[in-house]
């Protein structure tokens, strides 16, 4: 069975690349374009994983984090934030609500792979 | 009133002087007798006299006054510079509301114009500098505030490329793989300028700061070792690390110094042809740790060689390997650098390899929290909302034990005494249970947690700063150079065990923070010999126990032995003493029309003789506050 992985940013272009390689990975792809959109998404489908943009309208990717990772019923869905936000507050910042890893973009999307499979071992499914 | 400077006077109707003081007499050239009864044509040339007399006049008829009115006097004016004087006259009354007269002041006011002058000219001069320096200001903010915007296109096109790229999108022929190949390179080309443009527009911008933690030198570099040694073997260049045999501590921010040492190594085996040797070598000196990164490559040519920490100067590199960067990569190191209180240098000759040093400053003291002393946080975080911790640490502890006629056990409960009597000062609700006092007499630190955070903190430091000042005084400890220093820590580097928010420490250092020694301004002229016999003379800046500041016209060579001939000038001694170059710093001074390269040189003295001990510490000893 393919595993669910929601990718949320506000950068359409962004978005379409993170889908196709998903999407060859044979993962299904859900996208969110905001963060009151993502939170939604994340209640009702369940992904098994999540690609988290920090930067995002309505509600911003830090609050998304940990309003789910606050939550008994989500917290268990690995959240990778994958964002252009550099400084090392910010990395911290992202550690404190819960984010699971934080890779900055530009990104090697071999290391982003690598770290979704590993997440998604670790949180007892199988990898693909 | 006759020892005002200003001339002051009365006049009746008629224009009669009824009253002079001395200064106004004196401008006359009379005296006050001489003037009295006499009118202004008595008195002034016609001219002048004239003006005056219609002045007053006018004062008289209108019945208002002229106050503080500024004239220039031409006929007073000595060449080049012009005389003003300022006129006051105020109409006087009887009781009865007519006008019996003036009252005059006048006063040269020739410096008042001058200086007035001076600030017309200057103010719009210090309005265009203060406008150079917020656009520099928000230049830099600017930067900041837009690599978001600039990371994220060029974080896409970097991804869909990579689709293409790695055949995700369909199968490539050769031909696009190799064009594909050509545009990736530009790519990573465009983002390394791109973050060393944000990089240096951050580290001079508004909001920079270092992060500081402790960090033990040798460990720290070695931990990259392998990963540098593995880089250099791939162009068969053999790098090696020289270490001390002991452990050095510095306090540095490790992001930035780390970026300070990649930098360097990552240039050395770039610019070093295959089979060459490149060595890492850390050296400990007196109150610096100096790193250097030794290549034998073909060496800085010698009109690149002071150009090099500038902006945008790309050497050739000889043997053509690409251009990734702008020429920034030195500039960022040399602001880290600078920002770290270090001086950063490099020597180097066509044909004989390059050396590049820099300095960070050293720490004497271990690890700031014991076993012991996190255990009692933790059982206080448990109970209460919030901690703090003032750690006091005697800094190079071995050292300061030698020197100290008090026992050790004594000394520490003295400190217990001061700290307590301290918190009972700043606390109004301070009580021994409320706090825990740790000692640790193996490495001099003792710690006080409290379960209170923030307000009165800082008075309670800052009684335990004066009153451990005043007890080290009172003890006589001469030679000890008393630096109570107070850093702050974010609980990050103490290795979070510990909820963020709750938890606060200060660092209170007693002893030599960053030298060993005191240093004092000193200005004297000496007499530098060095090797082959050639004499160079130069000026101190600064003077201490461990060694000199020398300001030369020329570098010398780092490591480099010589000898000097120091006048002491309070006690009318000379000494003539070795020394060894530690580091080397070299300034462009572009002040005002000159244009004047020097350098600053540290030199640490090395072998003085308890005679010429004593005679340094005698001289220091009255420069001290």
């Amino acid at each position: 069975m393919s595993k669910k992985v929601l990718i949320v940013d506000d950068e359409q272009d962004m978005v379409f690349g993170l889908r196709m390689m998903f999407e060859s990975n044979n993962f299904e792809v859900m996208v969110a374009f905001d963060g009151q959109e993502a939170l939604n998404i994340a209640r009702q489908s369940k992904p098994d994983i999540m690609i988290l943009d920090l930067m995002l309208p309505k509600v911003d990717g830090y609050r998304v984090c940990r309003m789910l990772k606050f939550d008994e019923k989500y917290r268990k869905i690995p959240i990778v934030i994958l964002t252009a936000r550099t400084s090392a507050e910010e990395m911290k910042i992202g550690m404190d609500v819960g984010a699971d890893a934080y890779i900055v973009k530009p990104f090697d999307q071999q290391v982003l792979m690598d770290k979704v499979k590993a997440l998604l071992k670790q949180s007892g499914s199988s990898a693909l | 009133m006759n020892h005002i400077p200003d001339a002051i006077y009365f006049k009746d109707i008629q224009g009669r002087f009824v009253f002079i003081n001395a200064a106004g007499a004196q401008g006359l050239g009379l005296t006050p007798e001489e003037v009295l009864g006499k009118t202004d044509l008595d008195v002034l040339p016609p001219r002048l006299a004239k003006k005056v007399i219609k002045d007053s006049q006018r004062v008289i008829k209108s019945g208002k006054a002229i106050i503080d009115r500024v004239d220039k006097v031409p006929e007073h004016s000595a060449a080049g510079e012009d005389f003003y004087i300022s006129t006051t006259l105020i109409p006087r009354f009887d009781h009865r509301g007519k006008c019996v007269g003036v009252m005059g002041m006048a006063r040269d006011v020739s410096k008042r114009m001058q200086f007035e002058h001076l600030r017309d000219k200057w103010l719009p001069m210090e309005k265009k500098l203060l406008m150079l320096e917020e656009m520099a200001r928000v230049k830099s903010d600017f930067i900041s505030a837009v690599s978001h915007e600039i990371r994220t296109p060029l974080a896409i096109i970097k991804q869909l490329f990579m689709l293409i790229y790695d055949e995700t999108a369909g199968p490539i022929n050769n031909q696009q793989r190799e064009l594909l190949v050509k545009a990736n390179n530009n790519i990573d080309r465009l983002q390394h300028i791109i973050e060393e443009l944000l990089d240096i527009s951050r580290i001079e911008g508004q909001k920079f700061s270092l992060s500081y933690s402790l960090i033990k030198m040798k460990d720290f570099l070695l931990d990259s070792a392998p990963f540098f040694k593995e880089f250099a073997a791939e162009k068969q260049i053999a790098l090696e690390y020289r270490m001390p045999k002991q452990d050095v501590a510095v306090f540095v921010d490790p992001e930035r110094v780390q970026q300070i040492i990649t930098n360097l190594i990552n240039n050395a085996i770039k610019f070093t042809p295959p089979h060459g040797k490149i060595v890492v070598e850390v050296k400990v000196l007196k109150s610096k740790v100096r790193v250097g990164v030794l290549d034998n490559g073909p060496g800085i040519p010698r009109e690149d060689l002071f150009r090099i920490f500038e902006r945008f100067v790309q050497v050739s590199t000889g043997d053509g390997a690409k251009r990734k960067g702008i020429g920034l990569g030195l500039p960022i190191v040399k602001a880290l650098v600078e920002k770290h209180g270090g001086e950063i240098w490099v020597e180097s000759e066509e044909g004989k390899g390059s050396r590049f040093f820099f300095t960070l400053p050293r720490f004497y003291t271990t690890n700031i929290l014991s076993p012991k002393v996190r255990t009692k946080i933790n059982t206080m975080l448990e109970k209460r909302k919030s901690v703090s911790l003032v750690n006091l640490l005697v800094v190079n502890f071995e050292d300061f034990r030698k020197r100290l006629d008090i026992d050790t056990k004594k000394l520490f409960r003295d400190i217990h005494k001061i700290v307590s009597q301290a918190g009972q000062d700043a606390f109004n609700r301070f009580s021994a249970g409320d706090y825990i006092y740790v000692t640790n007499l193996k490495e001099g630190a003792v710690s006080v947690v409290f379960p209170y955070a923030v307000k009165e903190e800082p008075i309670f430091c800052d009684l335990i700063r004066q009153r451990v000042k005043n007890y080290f005084l009172k003890n006589s400890l001469n030679e000890v150079f008393m630096a109570l220093g107070l850093v702050s820590y974010t609980s990050e580097s103490v290795r979070g065990e510990f909820d963020s928010q709750n938890f606060h420490i200060k660092e209170l250092y007693i002893g030599s923070e960053m030298r060993l020694y005191k240093r004092v301004k000193y200005h004297v002229r000496v007499c530098v010999t060095r090797g082959k016999g050639e004499n160079l003379v130069a000026d101190t800046q600064d003077l201490s126990l461990g060694g000199v500041c020398l300001i030369t016209q020329a570098p010398l060579a780092t490591d480099e032995q010589v000898g000097l001939v120091v006048s002491l000038l309070k006690i009318r001694k000379g000494i003539s003493v070795q020394g060894r170059v530690a580091w080397v710093s070299h300034v462009e001074d572009h002040s005002m029309t000159k244009f004047l390269d020097y350098y600053r040189i540290g030199i640490e003295f090395t072998g003085l003789d308890k005679k010429q001990r004593e005679m340094l510490a005698k001289e220091l000893r009255l420069y001290y506050e």
